[in-house]
């Protein structure tokens, strides 16, 4: 093969790998946010980071062009992309759904610190 | 044309297991070559996903 192809499949396998890292480190981030999500609920503040800084690093590997023909690498990549954007889009709505937990907890800590309405400072 | 292009496969081969077999070494040992193990990587990394959709999408019914 000539120099530019060599150098292109270089190229190929350099993203391939950034694919994977990024796919390594958001699994493990996910699978850990996951956990704690299975056994305690919402109770614990370290998920919403876990899945913020897994959802960042799925991101990541989605924005990778893989659009480089028919090689075989670059198709198994794109089919580990297009898993990895169906899983963003679940770990963004758990996320949401956390984050709405701990307004709507932040916001029944301020009712029961205010006044009511009707009731004078004094 | 090189002399490495020159020489036969076969005598390459002989020579080989001959430099092997002074060195003690397994010549048919399977070591993992570099396409197999690319293709491993990413089934499994394809699974790992496939793992999380089943766990979010769990989380999601409850």
């Amino acid at each position: 093969i000539s120099y530019s192809q060599e150098a292109g499949s270089y190229a190929i396998q350099h993203r391939v790998n950034k694919l994977k890292q990024h796919h390594r480190r958001a699994f493990d981030l996910i699978s850990k946010a996951l956990k704690i999500d299975e056994e305690v609920g919402n109770r614990d503040v370290r998920t919403v980071e876990m899945y913020k800084k897994g959802i960042n690093e799925l991101e990541r590997g989605i924005l990778l062009d893989f659009n480089c023909g028919s090689n075989k690498e670059c198709h198994q990549a794109k089919k580990l992309q297009h898993k990895m954007k169906l899983n963003l889009d679940m770990a963004k709505k758990r996320l949401d759904y956390h984050q709405l937990n701990q307004n709507r907890k932040s916001q029944s800590v301020l009712k029961h610190l205010s006044l009511p309405r009707n009731m004078k400072a004094p | 044309q090189t002399t490495a292009t020159n020489i036969p496969q076969g005598s390459v081969d002989v020579l080989m297991r001959q430099a092997a077999d002074e060195a003690g070494l397994e010549l048919n040992m399977e070591l993992p070559g570099p396409a197999q193990q690319t293709v491993g990587q990413s089934t499994q990394a394809s699974t790992e996903q496939d793992e999380l959709s089943q766990r979010l999408a769990r989380l999601r019914q409850v």
